[in-house]
């Protein structure tokens, strides 16, 4: 179809072109108009009826309740109808286009394939109440599933005396005089009431303190002048042991080396790294030439060869003489000195004598030390077990009433401590988990920004 | 045949222990998962006599445990659960990262739960066993029980430890066995005597929750112990109630009054706050045991020292009274006082108390009760007072219950300045020196007679001059009396002598008391008591010598402590002896 004049413009000219032949007529013909109202007809057809012909009541409804009305009928949350399963849309017929063949074959389910003979036999047995295997075995998972459910035991519900049997005295109903061992052993075994009993290891306590230490009377929240004082003279007394193994520290460590400036250590380094090595550019070359004229001449072992030095027979004789004449000399000697040693029999004595005394010490204090050692705390890891600092409160901080009571001190702190000065647990460090350390850039394509925004 | 190369560490200290590793791969655990169990079955670490065979020649210090240890671990059922739980966690993240809300609900409803009763059995093997270690176990739980919801610490344990706690208070309450209390700045020390075991435990200061800081504390290890110690004093509660005959979980009849606020709540938190307010006497099952506790005690005739049954019976008459210390008392407590441990001792010696009713629930007469004897009040000032009863600060109770005895009140009045408030947990029976003021402190008696002696003293002291010539007169009398007894003997005659004598040679004569040497049998005593020394065993030997030895030593101390105080308290006489002289003196020399 032709362009309208108005919107071509008036000043331009028409092009004419050629439809001679079909290819450059499908060129050249517009029909767009043609293809827009074939494609409006399909939609609607998609679509139904359009809006125009539709009849009114199809479109519209008559509103016949009262609007005060409809605020009482509040739907809640969960009455809400539930909207269709979004992954069933796919299945279902979304356009208004008939099926064009009208007689489709459906696959039929397996209640509707089944003979007519075969669903009255069944409906027979289970009026009958006759079950097959499967539905049996279900039953039974279902019961046992519930019972699990209803019996699964509630946290914090204690119904059971535990001590009953142990403090009453009350043994195993197969303790019976008459049962042989054998017998009292197979009969416990076989009906699974074996009763074993914990080796005394397990039920000893690694510790001899007890567990909740008496306080000291100095933490009082109004104590006695003395306490308080005393309690004060302890903690001084830590901090200035603690001060005093700092100052040693120190004294071994640090202060036993000079300061050097910056300067001076290169050229400290400078030096020991340069030892032995030729010093002067002048002596090495006079060196290489010397080494140069010594090389030329022949090329030499390490080691010499081993020379073959025979013995003579003479010597070989003379030697085994002077070996046996120190042998005779040795066994005299030893012969005298126990013919001596009877005279010095008192002597003897007490030497041995004060070397018991001084095992007899040592083991003594020893002793002491495994006994005092004994309810410390043990090295369990590697990092050692340091106590917690005595809580205390100053002489200000006391107002002598309980309103104006400042705490001090953490007993979760405390426990923790306990029970690693009482060997239960090992005294451990806050393992932290270390982020790695990841480099974010942003790709050239999808520049988003965040690297300079931050986030 | 060649006998089998030994190996090194095949035997011996090297094939005893085993490393945490090892022991990881043993047990197929993580090492999270291997704390817990160690945890739950008390299985420790051990320290090796010789560390470097220990670790099969290994250098450095490695967590070594004993394979029997581990080994017994192996059989432990619960080890099923933690891997359970493993798979649960693992579906339950990948259910959340797909959010599979259905699969989350099913594997949410199926997850695996830790059953500790068997374990709780098999490390206690009786309740007293349990008793004994109560210590740790009611102070962690007190402590938990003021926590909110934290990381590691699964968010309905501090609720259930507090449950727990209440609960162990109401049985204390209701066998009236506390015995000490002491405030500290750290917490409240409470000591109670359950079937002969003394129980100490630590409750924290009712005050504001603190953050805690979890780089000292490693949470996830104590929220275990937390978890055993639950299941160990539920078990422990419900053996308790029994055994006083109540009713466990605890219940009580409800009053009529009481009815129009259990409509308002729903029953189950009205219950456990009645509950938590303990000052409801719980429903009993059976007819009361604490009447009937009162037992006499059986006679040992084959105890050596009398004396020392005394002592017990004594004791245990001590005991019984300061069961009912309280007893007969009402009590009102201030807002500011602290409630929970105030009410708990007051209430496990026989008192009765109450509060502000908008303070706490459970409150039973009101502040202008007139019968109400005491109050406990802890300000400077109040405003309207009754006439009618004590107004007292706090420490007077406990103070009370440590001395065994009601406190003299004056000391404690409102706004008085308190004496210190001592530590019971001091062990009394070592000889220590202890100065008069301080045993002045615990027993009353004494304060009172001190300044009345030290007056009478002094008045005795002028006195004695007087009386010294006194006595001499009289001795001055007696010589002249025998003087003339010894005058009428020398007049009788000879023949009565001789007659008296035959007389005496015929006559029965009286039996004389054989009289114990009381010098000799204290050196058998002696001797006796050296030779049992003797039968000590060699193993305890050293121990019994170092024991002696610090005794001795302690009292050499307190004694030269004595000498010291007395010494200087003679000075002091002397000296305002003196200066009373002067004065007397000067005001003699003015007159």
């Amino acid at each position: 179809m032709v362009e309208p004049h108005g919107i071509s413009g008036v000043g331009t000219k028409k092009k004419r072109v050629s439809k001679k032949n079909k290819k450059s007529w499908r060129k050249h013909v517009n029909t767009k108009d043609v293809d827009s109202f074939l494609d409006d007809k399909r939609l609607e057809e998609r679509l139904g009826t359009p809006f125009a012909d539709r009849k009114d009541d199809e479109l519209f409804q008559i509103d016949r309740e009262p609007d005060g009305q409809q605020a009482h009928h509040f739907i809640g949350r969960a009455k809400k109808p539930l909207k269709p399963v979004k992954c069933f849309a796919i299945l279902e017929e979304r356009s208004a286009v008939p099926d064009p063949i009208k007689k489709r074959n459906r696959v039929r389910t397996p209640e509707e394939r089944k003979h007519l003979l075969r669903k009255k036999i069944e409906e027979d047995r289970k009026e009958r109440g006759i079950l097959n295997k499967k539905q049996i075995i279900a039953h039974r998972n279902r019961a046992t599933a519930n019972a699990n459910k209803t019996n699964r035991p509630k946290k914090g519900e204690f119904n059971v005396d535990l001590w009953e049997d142990t403090d009453n005295g009350i043994e195993s109903e197969h303790d019976v005089e008459w049962l042989s061992p054998t017998t009292k052993y197979h009969i416990l075994k076989n009906t699974g009431k074996m009763n074993k009993k914990l080796p005394d290891k397990f039920l000893t306590k690694p510790y001899g303190i007890p567990a909740v230490e008496s306080p000291h009377p100095g933490m009082s929240y109004n104590p006695s002048y003395r306490d308080h004082q005393d309690l004060l003279q302890e903690v001084a007394n830590k901090e200035l042991m603690l001060i005093k193994e700092e100052k040693h520290l120190k004294r071994v460590t640090s202060k036993m080396f000079s300061r050097v400036t910056e300067d001076e250590r290169e050229s400290m380094r400078m030096k020991e790294m340069s030892e032995g090595l030729p010093e002067a550019e002048g002596d090495k070359t006079k060196q290489d030439v010397e080494d140069g004229s010594e090389n030329d001449s022949e090329c030499r072992a390490i080691n010499p060869p081993a020379e073959n030095r025979k013995k003579t027979l003479k010597k070989r004789r003379k030697l085994k003489e002077a070996q046996l004449r120190e042998q005779q000399r040795n066994e005299s000697r030893s012969e005298k000195k126990k013919i001596s040693d009877i005279y010095r029999l008192k002597f003897l004595k007490q030497e041995l004598e004060n070397n018991d005394n001084k095992l007899a010490k040592l083991r003594e204090k020893r002793e002491k030390i495994k006994a005092i050692k004994a309810n410390g705390p043990k090295q369990l890891s590697k990092k050692k077990f340091e106590p917690l600092d005595l809580e205390f409160n100053l002489g200000e901080d006391i107002k002598g009433n309980l309103r104006g009571i400042k705490p001090e001190g953490n007993i979760l702190e405390d426990r923790y401590k306990s029970l690693q000065r009482r060997n239960i647990i090992e005294p451990t460090v806050k393992q932290r988990t270390r982020k790695a350390n990841v480099k974010r850039y942003e790709r050239k394509s999808h520049k988003m920004g965040w690297e300079t925004k931050g986030y | 045949m060649v006998s089998k190369r030994k190996k090194k560490y095949e035997s011996g200290e090297g094939n005893r222990y085993v490393s945490r590793k090892t022991a990881l791969k043993m047990l197929q655990l993580s090492l999270k998962d291997f704390r817990k169990l160690c945890i739950l079955k008390g299985i420790y670490p051990r320290e090796p006599r010789n560390r470097k065979r220990a670790q099969k020649g290994a250098t450095g210090i490695k967590t070594l445990y004993h394979l029997k240890d581990i080994q017994f671990l192996l059989h432990e059922p619960i080890i099923w659960k933690l891997r359970d739980y493993k798979i649960f966690a693992k579906k339950m993240g990948k259910a959340r990262a797909l959010r599979d809300f259905e699969t989350i609900k099913r594997t949410l409803e199926n997850r695996p739960h830790l059953t500790l009763d068997h374990i709780v059995k098999e490390r206690y093997p009786s309740f007293i066993d349990a008793l004994r270690d109560l210590d740790d176990c009611l102070t962690l739980l007190f402590m938990f029980s003021t926590f909110p919801s934290l990381q590691h610490v699964p968010r309905d344990q501090s609720a259930l430890c507090r449950r727990l706690t209440i609960e162990f208070l109401h049985a204390v309450i209701a066998s009236q066995t506390l015995r000490k209390v002491f405030v500290s700045i750290k917490g409240y020390y409470f000591q109670a005597e359950i079937k002969g075991q003394t129980v100490t435990w630590i409750v924290p200061h009712q005050f504001c929750f603190v953050p805690q800081s979890t780089l000292e504390v490693d949470f996830r290890v104590m929220s275990t112990f937390v978890q055993f110690y639950c299941v160990m004093l539920g078990f422990v509660n419900f053996r308790l109630y029994h055994l006083l005959n109540l009713h466990y979980p605890p219940k009580f009849a409800v009053s009529s009054a009481d009815a129009t606020e259990k409509t308002l709540v729903d029953e189950e938190a009205f219950v456990s706050e009645r509950v938590a307010a303990l000052n409801v006497p719980l429903f009993c099952t059976g007819r009361d045991t604490t009447a009937e506790e009162e037992v006499e005690i059986d006679q040992f005739p084959m105890i050596e020292d009398p004396t020392k049954l005394e002592e017990i019976k004594q004791e245990a008459e001590k005991v019984k009274k300061h069961k009912t210390l309280f007893k007969g008392l009402k009590f009102f407590l201030n807002r500011e006082v602290p409630r929970e441990p105030v009410v708990f001792t007051i209430r496990c010696f026989g008192g009765e108390v109450s509060w502000d009713k908008l303070l706490f629930v459970g409150a039973t007469f009101d502040e202008s009760d007139e019968s109400i004897t005491h109050q406990i009040v802890d300000r400077p000032s109040l405003g309207k007072q009754y006439i009618s009863r004590y107004y007292v600060q706090p420490q007077w109770i406990f103070d009370s219950v440590n001395a065994r005895e009601l406190q003299p009140v004056e000391k404690y009045f409102l706004g008085a300045v308190l004496p210190p408030h001592l530590s019971p947990f001091i062990d009394k029976t070592r000889e220590q020196y202890v100065p008069p003021e301080e045993r002045a402190l615990e027993d009353p008696s004494l304060a009172e007679m001190n300044p009345e002696k030290e007056e009478t003293e002094e008045e005795s002291e002028t006195d004695e001059v007087e009386k010294k010539n006194e006595s001499e007169n009289e001795g001055e009398m007696l010589r002249n009396e025998e003087e003339r007894e010894d005058g009428n003997e020398s007049e009788i005659h000879e023949k009565d002598k001789v007659r008296e004598q035959k007389k005496k040679r015929m006559s029965v004569s009286m039996g004389v008391v054989a009289r114990e040497d009381p010098a000799e049998k204290k050196r058998q005593e002696r001797q006796e008591y050296k030779l049992r020394e003797k039968m000590i065993k060699k193993k305890h030997r050293n121990l019994y010598r170092s024991m002696m030895k610090g005794r001795a030593e302690r009292g050499k101390e307190a004694w030269l402590l004595q000498k010291k105080r007395r010494l200087h308290d003679e000075q002091e006489k002397a000296k305002h002896k003196a200066e009373k002289k002067e004065k007397r003196m000067k005001a003699a020399a003015d007159t």
